[in-house]
Formats: C-alpha cells, structure tokens, sequence
C-alpha cells in the first residue's frame, strides 16, 4: 500500500489557505463568466490562481513555467505590460482629443484619486512603495498597475492586479455614485454642442511622437509606458503600417493578455495572497477610484467658474479622464441621456477618456520618478 | 531634503496604525508627492495641451490654404 502513497501525497499537503486560493480563483472565473467582468484579464489569473495553488505545483520552481513566465515576462524588464501597450496604441483614435485638446486637463485631474490614495495607505502604515503602488490601483489602467507595483518591489502585486482590473470592470456601479455624490440634477444635465475640429494627418502622425517626447524630457521613467502606447498609436496613424496594426490591436494584444493574466497569478500564491494587507489593498482600490471620479468632476465645476455660459463644462466629462477605456466614456453617456434624453456627451467624454489613458501613464511615470529620488528604487 | 520634512522627521508624532508604525516623515512625503505629482502630471498635460493646439493650428492654416489654391 506505501508503494502507491505517492497518489496521495499531494492531497494530504493541501492546506485551507489554498483552498481558499481556488474559491478566489473560482470567484474571479464566476465574475468573468456570469457578471462580464473584464473576462480576457479575469479568466487566466482565476485559473491561474487555481494553478499556483496546487501542492507541489508543477509551475512553480526554478522550472515552473508560470515562474518562468514572470521572471522574464514581468520581472526582468516588465515586458508583458509594455508590449500590451504596443496593442492598446494600435486600439486607440485620439482624434476626440485631438479635436477637442483641453480635455486632456481632464486626463490630469482624473489621477487624483491616486495621491489621495497613497496618502490614505500610508496613514493605515503601509511603507512608502507599496503605498505608491496601491495609489496607482487608481490609474485605473492594468498594465501600468502592475508595472509600477513591480518596479516599486511590492508585497502586494497580486492584490494590485486583481485589483485594478476587477475595479476597471466595476466602473459602471462605482463611477455613477461617485458622480451623483458630488454632482446636483442640474450640473448633470449641462449640454455641451459638439463641434469637432478637422484634425489633419500630420497632427495625428506628429501626437505620439510629441507626447513621448514632452513626457520622456519631463518624467524619464514615462518613457518606457508612454513611449509603447504612442509607437503603437504612430503604427495606427502613419497609414503605412495597416498589417502591423491589425496584429499589435489584435493577435499581438490577445497573445499577451493570455498570458498576461496567467503570469499575474503567479503573485497569487495563498502564503504571499492571503493577509489583512490584500484586504485593505482592495478597499484602497475602490477609494481610489472613487477620488478619481470625484477629482475628474470637480476640476470641471472649477474650470465652470470661469467660463462663459454657453461653454460650461458637464462635470461628469471630467470623470471620464480615468483611464478606464471606453468603460468610462459609455457610463457618461448613458447618465447624461438618463437625466436628459437629449444630451449626447459620448464624443466629449471619449476625448476625456482617452486623455486619461495618456494621464495614467504619465503619473505612472511620475510615480516612478519620484519613488527615485525619494526611495531610492 | 526640504525644511518641512527636515522638521516633522525629528518631531515625534509617530503613531500606530493597522499595517505598522505610521511615520510623520512618511505622511509628509506622501502629501509632498500628492503636490509633486499633480503639479508634474498638469505640467504635462498642459504642454501637450498647448503643442497639440499649436500643431492643429499650423496644419489646419496648412489645409486651408491648400483648398483655396486648389
């Protein structure tokens, strides 16, 4: 009988921790699947939670594939995240913003929630460098999340991850109470004419560029994540480069959120995932999205005081500068045509939105550089 | 280090919180990142702001023109 006691060698090493893995990894499927939560990211880590989490798991170790995975997909240069950028890039028209360009201060403001956050994590005790990578839950953007909390060496990048993108696929309950919180029936129902300027080719060919070269001299560490978002958006607009395009927007996006998600989980190991740390990690989340929004809104009541009427700003745009593309755009609309059947906001909050795609990886740079002088990192 | 900083890092308010000490130090730093990083983030924004309005200027004039010579 000892002879076959290698069958069950594994099932006696099981521990509740890891049982607890796999329900969190069976929730994150469950979201995915049932409630449509950001599926392409929710679906790998969920299983992959389940697969880090088996005694003696075959993934792990020097040979493992998931640890081979991180170690040089996301450890070593932070590869995965970047080259998703490459494909975000490809995905994105910036020609709302283009058109309409003082909507990127919306894309600016909407990253407050990130230092309130940061604040809020050091007065619970968290040091400095996991507070400034639970801050940047709020980028709202999982890519840079994961990026920065890597680089920043956090206990919590796991958390972060799941985190960020379960909270992204959360915008249409968190950003409508955010909204109403700090918002009167009247603000909301505020119409804004569009009146979309002609944007030419050579702006829409010379914006990235121009933009990874501002952010670059400004905040160094940017380069890497605003310079792959832009070489994708150059790839997009040049108009010589429509068969790269389709693979970076397409097979090349899709390869890496396979992956992506499933090299994640590695963090979600139940000994490093399951403490009072991941739980307010979580909660510090949803603060930050929620002091995005409000930081979005009411930076547009500040800029109403000083213009003229007919140019009054609907407060919710300013929310749509989070990151959370086009999730962000879409709730905008939907409330403006809720409060009034007749206000169409889609346009000007998709130029916000994608403005907060580059404010996100602008203060992921930032981030990064300040954590420079400040930590040393 | 910056006169404010200095300060608070010799003064001892120091005090528990849910996931450690919370250092005076570190909550100062953190609000002085809140300002760095707003201020960084509107500095950038502000300059693509003005090179996009620029740019959309010079090439739409460009465009004009060239629809009236043609």
């Amino acid at each position: 009988m000892e002879d076959f006691g290698f069958l069950i060698n594994s099932i006696v090493h099981l521990d509740w921790k890891m049982l607890v893995m796999w329900a969190i990894g069976g929730l994150l499927i469950w979201l995915a699947v049932k409630k449509d939560f950001e599926p392409s990211l929710l679906i790998p880590m969920g299983f992959g939670a389940i697969l880090v989490n088996l005694p003696f798991s075959g993934v792990l170790g020097n040979n493992g594939i998931v640890q081979w995975l991180f170690r040089v997909g996301i450890e070593a240069s932070e590869a995965m995240p970047l080259l998703l950028f490459v494909g975000i890039g490809a995905m994105i028209d910036f020609g709302p913003l283009l058109s309409n360009p003082r909507m990127l201060l919306f894309g600016g403001a909407a990253q407050f929630g990130i230092f309130m956050t940061i604040v809020l994590a050091v007065l619970l005790g968290f040091p400095l460098n996991d507070a400034m990578s639970a801050g940047i839950i709020g980028a709202a953007d999982g890519p840079t999340s994961i990026l920065v909390s890597q680089v920043l060496k956090s206990n919590y990048k796991g958390a972060i991850a799941v985190a960020a993108y379960s909270y992204m696929a959360l915008v249409p309950i968190i950003q409508p109470a955010a909204i109403k919180l700090v918002t009167t029936h009247k603000e909301r129902t505020i119409r804004m004419p569009y009146n979309p300027a002609n944007v030419s080719k050579t702006t829409r060919i010379l914006f990235p560029i121009i933009v990874t070269v501002i952010a670059g001299l400004i905040a160094p560490d940017s380069v890497a994540l605003v310079g792959f978002l832009m070489f994708g958006n150059l790839i997009r607009e040049c108009g010589k480069l429509d068969s790269l395009k389709e693979t970076a927007a397409g097979p090349l996006a899709n390869l890496i959120t396979i992956f992506l998600g499933i090299t994640v989980a590695f963090q979600m190991r139940a000994e490093q995932f399951l403490s009072w740390g991941t739980l307010l990690i979580m909660a510090l989340g949803l603060f930050a999205f929620v002091f995005d929004t409000i930081g979005g809104v009411l930076f547009a009541k500040v800029l109403n005081l000083f213009l003229p009427k007919e140019k009054k700003i609907n407060p919710m745009v300013g929310a749509a500068g989070i990151s959370a593309f086009p999730m962000s755009a879409r709730v905008i609309q939907k409330m403006a045509l809720k409060e009034d059947n007749q206000n169409h906001l889609l346009m000007h909050a998709v130029g916000a939105n994608v403005a907060g795609q580059i404010g996100s990886v602008v203060a992921g740079g930032i981030i990064l550089n300040l954590a420079h002088t400040m930590l040393g990192v | 280090m910056n006169p404010i900083m200095a300060v608070m890092a010799v003064l001892p308010l120091d005090f528990q919180g849910l996931m450690g000490v919370v250092k005076s130090r570190d909550v100062i730093a953190s609000l002085w990142l809140m300002l760095k990083g707003m201020v960084g983030i509107f500095i950038v924004m502000l300059i693509i702001f003005a090179v996009v309005a620029i740019l959309s200027k010079v090439t739409g004039k460009k465009k004009d023109e060239e629809q009236q010579d043609g």
